[in-house]
Formats: C-alpha cells, structure tokens, sequence
C-alpha cells in the first residue's frame, strides 16, 4: 500500500467508493491517506 | 546280691513314682481318667486347679461330659465311643469353675481291664489335657486376618490375580472378573494371560514368563491392552509380584485398568490443541486480515481497469481466504454474548426456509419433527443458527448423490433441557474419520475449511451445551445436540 502514489491511491479511493467496494478496503484507504496526510484532497469533492 | 538288687529296684520304683507325682502336681497338663459310658470322673490330677480351677477332688465322681461345652459334646463323646479310636487327641471347649470356657486339647488312651477297677463296666479312659486358649486365639487371629485381606484383595479397585510362572490363572478376584468380562472365576481358573492379551502385546508377555522363573523383583509393563471375552479392548498397566502360594513359586499379578485415564488424557490434549489453534487462529487472522483486504480491493479495481480475465480466478480464490479468516476469527474472538429469549422452532424453521431451494436442488426434503407448539430459549439466536445451518449444509452435501431425507427432530428433556436431531441419510463417516472430526482443519470434504464443525462446537459448549455424532457408512449421520433451555444451566449427566 505504501508503495502507492500519491496520486494512485485518491484514485482508488474514489474509484472504489464508484464501484462500492469492500468497507473493510476503503477504510484502510482512508488510514493510508489520513497518515500521509492527504485528507485535503478528499473534502475537495 | 540278690538284696543289693531289690534295694535299687526299690529305689527305682520309687524314684519313678516321685517322678510321676511330680509330674501330676507340678505341670499344667491336667491328668485324668474318666469312665467312657457315664463319664464319670476316676482320677483327677492337682493341675486341674491351674486349668479348670476345680481343686480335684471337687470332681471325683462327677462326670465329665457336664463340663464340656453343649456345642462340641456329642464330637467329644462320639470320639471317646468310637471302638476304632484306641487312643487320639481331640479339641474342644471345657467349663472352668467361673462358668466361662476354655479351648483344651486332650489326648486319651482308652484302658480296659485295669487293676483298681477291675469290675468296671465299659472302658475307661486316660487323658492328658492342656490349654490350647492362645493357640486357638492365634489361629483365630490368622483366619481374621486373612478374612481381611482376602476383603481387601476382593474388593480392590484393581484387578488382582495370582499366576503360575507359566502365565495360567490360580487366582483372580471380583475386579478381575468385570476387566475381563466373566461372570465366574472358574472360567479364567487354568487359563493363560496372554490368552487375553492384544496381539501385539502377545510376544510380549510370552517372552516374560519365559524368563518369569528367575525374577527376583515386581515387574511392571505399561501400555497394554487386554481384549475381553466381548471383543472389547480395556487398555492396562501391568505389574508382576514374585511370589509363593500354597507352597508354589508363583507371580501375584496386579493390573489396573487404565481406559478412562486414557481417555481424559486424549480429551485433555484435545482441549490443549484447541486452544493452541484459538490463539494462533487470532494471531493469523490479525495479521492476515489487512493484506487481504487490500489484496481484493485492488484486484477488484484492476478488474474494472483492464477487465482482466484472470482476476476472477484470484477473486474466487480471494473470497475463500476470506471465508477461512473469518472462521478463524470467530473462533479466536472473545465471547460476546448477548442472550436472548428465542423460539427454537422458530429459529430452524428460518434455517430451513433458507436452505430449502438448495436441498430441493438436490432431491433433498428436510423435515422437522415436534411435538410442542414452540420451546423458548435462552441462547444467542445468529450463533444457534449458524450452527444449525452448518450442520444441515453438512447433511446436504453427504447427500447429493441419492437425495433423501434430513429429519429435525426436537425433543424436551427433563428438567430443563432440548433435545435437537439432526438426521440424514448420507454416505455416513467411517470410524476412523469419526475420531477425527471436530479437530481444526480436519475435513472429509474436498473444498471444507475444517473449522466449521469445531466453531459449531465452541459455539455449542458457550451455551453450556454439548454435541454427539454417531455415524454409520452408507446409512447416514445423527448429530445430536443437547442445550439447557435457560442460561447458565448446566446439563446434568445423563
């Protein structure tokens, strides 16, 4: 996960909140962006 | 000459006399000498003031019979009276002055024709009688005891046997009669041990009573099974004790039914296992869960990406993953239990309508038979089912071969508790599988996880209630749980 981009991890997030995937998954999405800090970018939309 | 000689005969003759005098005063043996019909009493020695402490002329004249105890005069008499017995000996109890008994002995000679009664009528009889009380008590003290110890060795826990050195039975008490299944001791009596012995222990036990004749100390030989008269096995400990009987080198065999021992050792283990397996299932299950997720979630993205036709495999494979951790999971949690009041029936019949459309799919009727209108109680409703669902998803796959029918049966038991059956027709588990069932990852089944039996029995155990399978090849599989109907109860051993 923490090999992730920046970039590609928002995408995930919301392409898995677009095809409603596992809670379980986009929970630990939320934690990757939480602990680097790019919540910003999730408020934007 | 000829006077010197009748001099020293005199002295002799007197000399013996005093001897004898001596004899009768001073020695306890009381002398005696009584008519054999009347028993009527000629002599008399002092001594009789020691034994029977009558001075003797207190009895010249009486008879003797009223002396002797009730119980053993007809004995004494028919033994005096008897032509053959010139002489003899012969025991039994004689009245002192006080009125109480003692045990005497008595060795008589039967006299006739003698100088000082030459016209009595019938025999006469000389006796010398002595005081046997102390050897009577010893003797009496020795057959108490050995009632004793032959309570002690009858109702001893163990079995307890003697053996010749060759291994055949001389001996062998109650206990021994249950291990081996008889019912007299006449029908192990003359037969050999190792007649009895498993098998593989056969060679064993031969080889030692080969070498039995020279052992000096116990023996003991652990692990081995005996096969009764039923076929059944009992597995034993036993121990060889050098010994003699009845004059005969011989082996004292003590053996000791281990069975139940065994058993509690096997289930202590089991439930060591469990636990083990509990908290390594918590340990992978934590570690494990986080990667899997991410694991799914992303090959659910590269699905949409580039719709992969692999990623379906990956998924299916994934989601199986899943199923296995949360099995683990649920077993590893903490209990949380939420009791509430539920109706059984209502709960299986829930069950069944979800699973119905698969069982029809397979010929499959499931049935569900009670009596009562509803049974409450007290349980946690999404546990029971899971259980209910996990064992009638069992029956269904041992049975989608023929079809059939899956029988429910609800019974109430006294005081306070259910009986639920669960019945089918399958193609049964074979024995040595049947040990095994209930042990983590342990499945019959090609695709089973081999957690779900033992989740249906940690689940079953918090509602303090308990499981049995019994299982026949090719006839099917009764699973039988029984659960107290309130909380906390406990199920009392039936």
């Amino acid at each position: 996960m923490d090999k992730l981009s920046d970039e590609l991890l928002i995408e995930s997030y919301f392409k898995a909140k677009e095809l409603r995937l596992g809670k379980e998954f986009i929970r630990l999405i939320e934690q990757e962006i939480q602990k680097r800090s790019l919540t910003r970018f999730l408020e934007q939309v | 000459m000829n006077d010197h000689n009748q001099i020293a005969s005199f002295f002799t003759t007197n000399q013996e006399l005093e001897n004898y005098l001596f004899y009768t005063k001073y020695f306890s043996d009381m002398l005696s000498r009584h008519q054999i019909d009347s028993g009527r009493l000629i002599y008399v020695s002092p001594s009789a003031k020691q034994l029977l402490h009558f001075r003797s002329y207190d009895l010249y004249g009486q008879s003797l019979y009223q002396f002797i105890h009730p119980d053993d005069l007809t004995f004494v008499k028919a033994c005096f009276q008897e032509k053959a017995n010139e002489s003899g000996r012969v025991t039994y109890r004689l009245r002192r002055k006080e009125g109480d008994y003692i045990w005497v002995e008595s060795q008589f000679k039967k006299i006739a024709d003698t100088f000082s009664c030459p016209t009595a009528s019938g025999e006469e009889c000389f006796c010398v009688t002595r005081d046997i009380g102390e050897y009577k008590t010893a003797v009496e003290d020795m057959r108490l005891r050995e009632q004793k110890y032959r309570t002690l060795v009858e109702h001893a826990h163990d079995t307890i046997g003697i053996l010749s050195p060759e291994g055949h039975f001389i001996f062998l008490n109650e206990s021994g009669k249950r291990l081996f299944g008889i019912t007299r001791s006449d029908e192990v009596i003359g037969r050999s041990l190792i007649a009895f012995m498993h098998d593989k222990d056969k060679e064993k036990i031969t080889n030692f009573f080969k070498n039995s004749w020279k052992i000096e100390e116990a023996v003991e030989f652990q692990d081995l099974i005996i096969v009764r008269t039923d076929r059944e096995t009992r597995d034993v400990e036993i121990k060889f004790i050098p010994t003699h009987y009845r004059e005969r080198r011989t082996l004292q065999v003590v053996i000791r039914d281990v069975t139940e021992r065994k058993k509690t050792e096997a289930m202590l283990q089991q439930t060591e296992k469990l636990s083990v397996v509990g908290q390594l299932a918590a340990g992978i299950a934590h570690e494990i869960r986080n990667p899997l997720t991410a694991i799914k979630g992303f090959t659910q993205l590269l699905k949409d990406e580039i719709n992969h036709k692999y990623s379906q495999v990956i998924l299916q494979e994934l989601d199986r993953i899943e199923s296995i951790v949360s099995d683990l999971l649920i077993l590893a949690k903490p209990q949380v239990s939420e009791i509430e009041r539920a109706d059984l029936l209502d709960l299986l019949n829930r069950v069944i309508t979800l699973l119905n459309s698969q069982a029809i799919l397979h010929n499959i009727l499931i049935k569900l038979e009670c009596d009562e209108e509803a049974i409450e109680i007290d349980c946690e409703p999404d546990k029971l089912q899971q259980v209910f669902i996990n064992f009638i998803k069992n029956s269904i796959e041992a049975m989608t071969e023929d079809g059939g029918t899956i029988t429910i049966k609800v019974r109430l038991r006294r005081p306070n508790a259910v009986d639920i059956l669960f019945i089918d027709e399958g193609v049964g588990i074979p024995a040595d599988r049947l040990e095994k069932v209930g042990e983590p990852f342990y499945s019959t089944k090609e695709k089973g996880t081999g957690l779900g039996l033992m989740i249906c029995q940690k689940i079953i155990r918090s509602h303090h209630g308990r499981m049995a399978i019994e299982s026949t090849v090719g006839v099917g599989t009764t699973i039988t749980v029984t659960l107290p109907l309130k909380h906390g109860d406990r199920l009392e051993n039936v």
